[in-house]
């Protein structure tokens, strides 16, 4: 396409003002060709990154961009020219070196005739620090939440893992006390018991079941060490005892595990397959028993090696701790001492001084004393331990010895009167010669005479420091484990199998709002609120499968807070039977806090999607928050919005009319004034304005100060079209229900009038308002109600629409119900529109009144027609028959005289004959009139003129006719009209030769026909009259007739709808003309 | 005409309450030159009672024709005309309705109850001749009669 000068010109002064529009731009504006060479750069440019403007345009854009990203910026602005991007975030370089973080837009445009690409980029800082502490704030939220949740994560943890070590240490310290208790058990009982072997076999069993062993033996070794046996043994259920096989190994063979447990006290095998080469013999052996790892201790019986105590594949090998080889080590010492004391007292017997033997074991204390606690004897291992000689303590009190603090505690407890009934035990802790801690158990019992007098006590002690040592190291871990537990943010609860609870910290009692106190001792099975958490059915599974249960708790806690918890159960068992500790941990902030962040996540998502515009501003009007909906409705982005002042979208986009008014409006507001919603119209992108409403609110901050506007935007043009289109639709209603003289009205179910117009409230002499509300039935007629009602139910029921008449005072009236439905599709109610039908009524009965006249008439015309034609001839007959008969009979016979009178009456008597007959077919036009049907009227002129013939013979006449028509009417009839008209014609000639001509034509839906002669003509002011019966213009001399031809012929154009006239002048003939509807009109009337 | 001179005389009976009717019927019979024996009736009970009588009497016979007018005091021509052709005795007689009356319900009532014919009384007193002529004509000389 070519361009004109005058087109190249216009171009270019558009192009011109453009650069000025640009100029005033605040954002940078770049025209680039397609290399990126700056063909223009507005003012913001210059002005803002420092650049003269002829020395931009020699600049490619990518130096105004920082120089490490201009690749990239290269990159994406082929991508955005490709369409893959829309916008460009690389920031702006100055001159001097700032960058300028802006938002870059690139489109392909026209100027000065040539392709080029139009840059806009938009300074973003505003938006960037905008952005950011909106983003801030949701970020401190969401890690505020985050940060809670770790921490209760962590917390959790934390909580799990110190269950975990206290359950274990709960469990090494309760297995631990066990074991000390079964060792000083076993211990007593190697003291006291006399059958050793017995105590052993006991000892053994307790101890592999202790350790879960498969089975746990002791070997000794012959008294000339040689060979070893087995001499006790435990098995575990279902394993097969081995002691019989074991009898009298050779020591030689197993060198190994001798020269083992001579140089490490114990053998410890893991794992038998790993055992060493030199072990081959023993290796041999123990697979042969089907051992898979086994501990041995030796046992020493008078200072060397005298056999060892072994535990075959014992569960807790891998988890025995040192105090746990301390104390089997213990054992077998213990053992060793049992069985050198088994051979002290062999040796006793054998010399008869047993008791000594006993007393000087050294691994025992013992000390006799008076009932007053005076010291009579101790045992060298007691004086050795203080260092004393053998006789040190002798024949002090025991309560000096012991110093004033232990005496106390000593006296307190011990009675020796108790001593009667059982053993008194204490423990005591002395500083030995060496200056070590010495913890000794003692062990009182009484000796008793024949008298029953208390004669003597006897003191046991044996060295239990090593237990006592184990002993405090639980004390503390239980100490530790308390306080844990009272540290732990989760609330923790013990309890026991009988419901009652042992422990609680004080989360829990801070946790549940009360106190350690009152939760401890409380039944968790009478407590309504594990009841009904279900808190007690978690428990008794707990108790009853051993498994942990889990378990969430919302609702109202026993003291009636709310509380959001989540619980474990946690079975354990111990001495006192089955026990549940129940751990919880709070979750209300948790929940909360997750709720909040959701309903955060929410609110945003739900303001993206709400159908209203949000706008938030500030109280200089900077918009600071929008959602989508002005870019779908005015087509303004977001981005353009954010940052804009909402005063300047306002003079953008508003009505010039309604500026003042919003300007106004939008100065209250960030007054922090409300008003009422606001309506005002908004050009659109498509340029159609629509119609918005606006409502106000402000967000405050934490002093309650208005700084925020939050306005709200509702499209409501399509409201207002349809609230005018109801309007119209409603004031046509009300015009037609106004114009309509029908009664309309509406009833609902109960016949109460909803609406009535005008016509219907008139009938009862009521303004329409003021007939609303009232029950219909009450305003009609008793008699009528059931009627109305029966119908008025009909359709109620059915459905369907009723129609009715009925009469009420004068008034006929014709209703017609129509059901009305409800959006249920149920009917509440029923439209009546009520017809006054009593004019019409009244007409009816006049038309019938009329036709009952108007055929009593035509009867009586009849009767008339029957009187005339018989009653009348009748006598007439007679007058004209005996006339004659006189004529004939006595003509000539009288006189002249009595002959002409004869001759005048018998002529008047033959006309007055022919006058009734022509009255008769006048009166019988109507009533013999035939029905109509296709008559060829060329058919009838021909009838016609074969009737007429003689005369026209006799007269020289000449009787013509055109093409006639075939219509729709009475042959006989019609006949009889032309022949009328016809003789009428040829009648009343002048001359000798008449001349009749018939023609015919259709003329508007009508046959004309016309019948025309040359006969006298008939005055203009007799036209009207000759159709008259009777009507006679000529003498009876003249031209002989009745005048009754043309009266018969009107008779019958009229009963054919026609018309008849004629058109004549005196002398000069006539025409006579009549016309005959077609078919289609005269069937129609 | 000689050979049936011994022949009985026909009878006709007139049903017609007009004496100027009867006086014209007269004239024209005798004007006509035959001789008949005409019995006059005034009204329809008369009429009938007279029929029945002849029926009843052996001795005499029936009219051969009987002239009925319809306009008659009482009981009207039409009525009579059913009576005498729902009598079987009388029914044979030929009855031919003589009336004044060219009324179209009439004459079609005339045939329905079993006229012989229905013939206008014309107002002249030469056609009305002729018309009894016409009559005597056909129903005395030209039909045979049962």
């Amino acid at each position: 396409m070519k361009t004109s000068t005058a087109q190249k010109c216009a171009i270019n002064k558009k192009d011109k003002d453009l650069q000025v529009f640009f100029d005033l731009m605040g954002e940078f504006i770049f025209i680039l060709d397609l290399s990126g060479k700056i063909l223009f750069a507005n003012k913001t440019v210059e002005e803002r990154l420092g650049y003269p403007r002829h020395e931009l345009l020699e600049m490619n854009v990518l130096e105004v961009h920082p120089s490490d990203r201009r690749d990239e910026a290269g990159l994406i602005v082929r991508e955005m020219v490709e369409g893959k991007r829309d916008i460009c975030p690389i920031p702006l370089l100055t001159r001097s070196g700032v960058h300028i973080p802006v938002e870059t837009k690139i489109t392909f445009g026209c100027w000065k005739d040539r392709e080029v690409l139009f840059g806009i980029s938009r300074d973003i800082s505003n938006d960037i620090s905008a952005r950011k502490e909106e983003s801030n704030y949701r970020r401190d939220l969401e890690k505020m939440v985050q940060e809670r949740t770790v921490q209760l994560t962590l917390q959790n943890k934390e909580i799990e893992k110190e269950l975990v070590l206290r359950r274990k240490s709960e469990e090494e310290t309760r297995r631990r006390l066990d074991f000390e208790q079964m060792l000083s058990d076993l211990a007593s009982r190697f003291v006291l018991d006399e059958d050793l072997d017995e105590a052993i076999d006991h000892a053994l069993k307790e101890l592999g079941l202790f350790t879960s062993s498969s089975r746990c033996y002791l070997f000794q070794i012959g008294s000339r060490s040689l060979t070893m046996s087995n001499t006790h043994e435990w098995c575990a259920q279902g394993v097969q005892p081995q002691r019989e096989e074991l009898q009298d190994l050779p020591l030689g063979t197993f060198q190994w595990w001798i020269e083992t447990l001579e140089k490490e006290g114990q053998i410890d095998i893991p794992d038998i397959s790993e055992m060493l080469p030199s072990a081959k013999a023993e290796r041999e052996l123990l697979e042969r028993q089907g051992i898979k790892s086994l501990h041995v201790f030796a046992v020493y019986v008078k200072g060397k090696i005298g056999g060892f105590v072994g535990f075959d594949n014992c569960i807790n090998t891998g988890s025995w701790s040192k105090e746990d080889l301390v104390l089997l080590n213990m054992f077998a010492s213990l053992l060793g001492t049992s069985l050198t004391k088994g051979l002290h007292l062999r040796e006793v017997v054998q010399s008869g001084s047993r008791y000594h033997a006993i007393v000087e074991d050294k691994s025992h204390f013992f000390a006799r004393l008076e009932p007053d606690m005076t010291i009579t004897f101790t045992n060298s291992a007691l004086t050795e331990l203080f260092g004393l000689d053998k006789d040190g303590f002798r024949g002090k009190n025991l309560f000096n010895v012991m110093g004033p603090e232990k005496t106390q505690s000593l006296s307190k407890s011990f009675k020796p009167e108790a001593l009667k009934e059982s053993w008194f035990d204490w423990e005591e802790k002395v500083i030995s010669a060496e200056r070590r801690d010495i913890w000794i158990q003692w062990r009182f019992s009484g000796i008793w005479g024949i008298d029953g007098e208390l004669e003597e006590i006897q003191a046991v002690g044996s060295d239990i420091t090593d237990a006592r040592s184990a002993s405090d190291k639980i004390e503390k871990a239980l100490e530790f484990n308390r306080r844990i537990l009272d540290s732990s943010t989760m609330g923790i609860l013990t309890y026991h199998s009988s419901g009652e609870c042992l422990q609680a910290n004080e989360t829990a009692a801070k946790i549940l709002g009360t106190t350690i106190e009152t939760l401890m001792g409380y039944d968790f099975r009478k407590d309504p609120f594990w009841e009904r958490t279900g808190l007690k059915e978690a428990a008794e599974k707990a108790f009853i499968t051993g498994e942990p249960q889990y378990c969430g708790v919302e609702g109202e806690d026993p003291f009636g807070e709310e509380i959001d918890l989540y619980c474990h159960l946690i079975p354990f068992f111990s001495d006192e039977g089955k026990h549940i500790l129940v751990m919880f941990e709070d979750l209300t902030a948790v929940r909360f806090a997750t709720r909040e962040k959701a309903r955060a996540d929410t609110t945003s998502a739900v303001i993206e999607a709400m159908s209203v515009g949000i706008l938030v501003h500030d109280m200089e009007g900077t918009i600071i928050a929008t959602n989508s909906f002005f870019e779908k409705g005015l087509g303004i982005s977001k981005d353009r919005l954010i940052g804009a002042k909402f005063q300047e979208l306002i003079l953008a986009n508003s009505m010039p009319h309604e500026r003042l008014h919003l300007l106004k409006h939008d100065e209250l507001s960030r007054k922090g004034q409300t008003f009422d919603p606001v309506q005002f119209h908004l050009e659109t992108e498509g340029r159609s304005v629509r119609c918005y409403e606006c409502s106000v609110s402000f967000l405050k901050n934490s002093e309650n100060k208005k700084v925020q506007v939050v306005k709200t935007f509702k499209d409501i043009t399509h409201i207002l079209e349809s609230e005018k289109k109801i309007n119209e639709t409603r004031a046509m209603s009300q015009a037609i229900l106004t114009a309509s003289t029908d009664g309309i009205l509406l009833i609902d179910n109960n016949y109460i009038i909803k609406m009535a117009n005008t016509a219907f409230s008139s009938r009862f002499g009521m303004e329409s308002g003021e007939i609303c509300n009232r029950n219909i039935l009450h305003l009609i007629p008793e008699e009528l109600r059931g009627k109305i009602q029966n119908i008025a139910e009909g359709v109620f029921h059915s459905g369907r629409s009723a129609q009715y008449e009925y009469k009420r005072a004068d008034l006929y009236l014709h209703n017609a119900g129509f059901p009305m439905f409800d959006e249920m599709n149920n009917i509440k109610g029923m439209a009546i529109i009520s017809r006054d039908l009593t004019e019409h009524h009244l007409m009816e009965e006049k038309l019938k009144e009329q036709t009952f006249q108007l055929e009593r008439s035509n009867a009586e015309l009849q009767q008339f027609a029957y009187v005339a034609s018989h009653d009348l001839q009748e006598p007439l007959r007679m007058v004209s028959s005996f006339l004659q008969l006189l004529s004939k009979k006595y003509q000539g016979h009288i006189d002249e005289n009595a002959d002409t009178y004869i001759n005048f009456a018998v002529d008047g008597a033959t006309r007055m004959q022919i006058l009734i007959q022509d009255l008769l077919s006048y009166s019988r036009i109507e009533s013999r009139g035939r029905e109509f049907t296709r008559v060829d009227c060329n058919f009838v002129f021909q009838e016609i003129l074969s009737d007429l013939r003689i005369f026209i013979n006799d007269n020289n006449a000449s009787v013509t006719s055109e093409e006639l028509p075939v219509i729709w009417a009475d042959e006989g009839q019609i006949y009889s009209l032309l022949l009328n008209l016809i003789q009428n014609g040829l009648k009343y000639s002048k001359e000798h030769s008449p001349r009749v001509h018939v023609t015919a034509f259709l003329r508007e839906l009508k046959w004309e026909f016309s019948v025309e002669d040359n006969g006298i003509g008939i005055d203009s002011q007799f036209h009207e009259r000759i159709f008259k019966i009777f009507q006679r213009l000529h003498g009876k001399d003249e031209y002989s007739g009745t005048g009754i031809g043309l009266a018969i012929c009107k008779r019958i154009v009229d009963r054919h709808k026609g018309e008849i006239w004629l058109d004549s002048e005196s002398g000069r003939g006539s025409r006579f003309y009549f016309t005959i509807p077609c078919r289609k009109e005269v069937s129609s009337l | 005409m000689i050979s049936r001179s011994n022949v009985r005389r026909k009878r006709i009976l007139v049903v017609e309450d007009n004496p100027g009717d009867v006086a014209l019927m007269r004239e024209a019979i005798v004007e006509g030159e035959f001789h008949y024996h005409l019995s006059i009736a005034k009204n329809g009970d008369n009429a009938i009672s007279y029929l029945r009588n002849l029926a009843d009497d052996t001795c005499s016979s029936l009219p051969d024709l009987i002239l009925l007018d319809l306009n008659l005091p009482g009981k009207n021509g039409h009525e009579v005309l059913q009576e005498i052709k729902e009598d079987s005795r009388m029914k044979l007689i030929p009855v031919v309705i003589l009336s004044s009356s060219d009324n179209e319900r009439d004459v079609s009532r005339s045939y329905e109850l079993n006229a012989n014919s229905h013939v206008r009384k014309p107002g002249n007193l030469m056609e009305f001749a002729n018309v009894l002529k016409v009559i005597e004509t056909f129903w005395l000389k030209t039909a045979e009669l049962p």
